[in-house]
């Protein structure tokens, strides 16, 4: 079992959702994240560690999904910076990876904004590190998807999270991930020519 | 396609999705060797928590304040006494400046004069007896006695209108520290329920 296998076992609670019904729940009910986004207030920095290594891989699928590969590893960072100095304007700890998806596609925003002001280069150019040819193809083909689809699909496809997980860590509802997922597949399979012929 | 192994890898696997994640997989999140350069601290953040209940003091506050002080700088209660009052007020002026000048107040109903016509006089005959002030250009000559009577009530006008002004004020400024013992207190109930329930 890989490490984000084990991280994602561990967080998902079936029959839970994250927002607004975590603040219902009384103290002792505090799922795990929860409970680190607590210790993190704190002041312990080794609980911010351990989010940073659960919440990584939705983070990367998420950029992954809006910007060049070899831009992402540094805005993941980026990411986790901006949240551990905004943790404390989180209201609700269960909240955590509602709040954290949307700092990443902010950033993502950004991230294209700035491009756009500076000088634009070359996605070959920005991409510091040779890539399979073939993952990077599949990969425009995705994020040439609708955006509703392609967030979806990268956390399936790329970052491994099953549907349940995903939903548990970006804060949509399992339906409108399921729905994401097959209709993203679909259409994923139509540009791959695999779409069956009726 | 298998749409329960799309969904949470359960059953028999897609071949092609099992495909696209062995492609993709490529590119998944590797953690770097170093570790995130973290600030020391977290920044601490101003919340406001914006309460309904604190609100609606702040409000009731607002109001009260804003009444007070309406209340202490009206002049007086109602706008017919405030009238009557100033017409009043006036004519005593006008007949002590007349007084003053050695011009007679007219005593009694004014005559009316050579150029009135007869519509003017039925005109004044149907108008209410009330207090208007008539100018008097024409100089009169006021007996001693009479004099003296009229500036006794000027006096007592005078005194009773001051009376009147500080009894007013001395409510207004009762009505105001009223209006504040309530908004203080009902500051402090909003402030001990949202010490006894932080979450809201």
């Amino acid at each position: 079992m890989s490490e984000t296998e084990a991280a994602t076992k561990l967080l998902f609670i079936p029959g839970r959702r994250g927002g607004a019904s975590a603040a219902a729940q009384p103290a002792l009910e505090l799922s795990p994240e929860a409970l680190l986004v607590e210790a993190v207030r704190r002041g312990d920095r080794e609980s911010f560690g351990q989010l940073y290594d659960l919440y990584a891989p939705m983070v990367h699928g998420i950029l992954l999904a809006r910007v060049p590969w070899g831009e992402v590893d540094d805005l993941v960072q980026d990411v986790f910076l901006v949240a551990f100095k905004k943790l404390e304007n989180l209201r609700e700890a269960g909240a955590f990876g509602g709040w954290l998806a949307m700092i990443a596609r902010n950033r993502a925003m950004d991230f294209h904004r700035r491009k756009r002001e500076t000088e634009e280069l070359p996605e070959t150019l920005a991409q510091k590190v040779s890539v399979d040819r073939e993952a990077t193809e599949a990969l425009e083909l995705i994020r040439a998807l609708p955006e509703a689809y392609r967030e979806t699909l990268v956390l399936r496809l790329v970052e491994g999270m099953t549907g349940p997980e995903i939903a548990e860590r970006t804060g949509l509802t399992p339906a409108s991930v399921r729905v994401n997922l097959h209709r993203g597949m679909k259409l994923l399979r139509g540009k791959l020519g695999l779409e069956k012929q009726p | 396609m298998n749409e329960d192994y799309l969904w949470d890898k359960s059953g028999d696997a897609d071949p092609e999705i099992e495909r696209l994640e062995n492609t993709l997989g490529r590119l998944r999140f590797k953690r770097p060797v170093e570790p995130l350069p973290l600030p020391l601290t977290p920044r601490r953040a101003f919340h406001f928590n914006f309460s309904p209940a604190l609100a609606a003091a702040a409000a009731v506050l607002l109001l009260l304040l804003a009444g007070g002080l309406w209340l202490g700088l009206r002049p007086s209660h109602s706008t017919g006494e405030k009238n009557v009052a100033t017409t009043n007020t006036a004519h005593e002026e006008k007949r002590n400046e007349t007084i003053v000048s050695g011009a007679r107040p007219p005593i009694g109903p004014e005559p009316p004069t050579k150029a009135q016509k007869p519509e003017d006089k039925k005109l004044t005959a149907s108008l209410p007896a009330s207090p208007v002030v008539v100018p008097d250009k024409t100089p009169r000559h006021y007996p001693q006695r009479q004099l003296m009577a009229s500036q006794r009530r000027a006096n007592v006008s005078i005194n009773s209108r001051q009376e009147q002004l500080a009894s007013e004020g001395a409510h207004a400024k009762a009505q105001l520290i009223l209006a504040l013992h309530i908004a203080s207190d009902k500051l402090n109930t909003v402030q001990k329920k949202i010490q006894l329930d932080p979450g809201t």
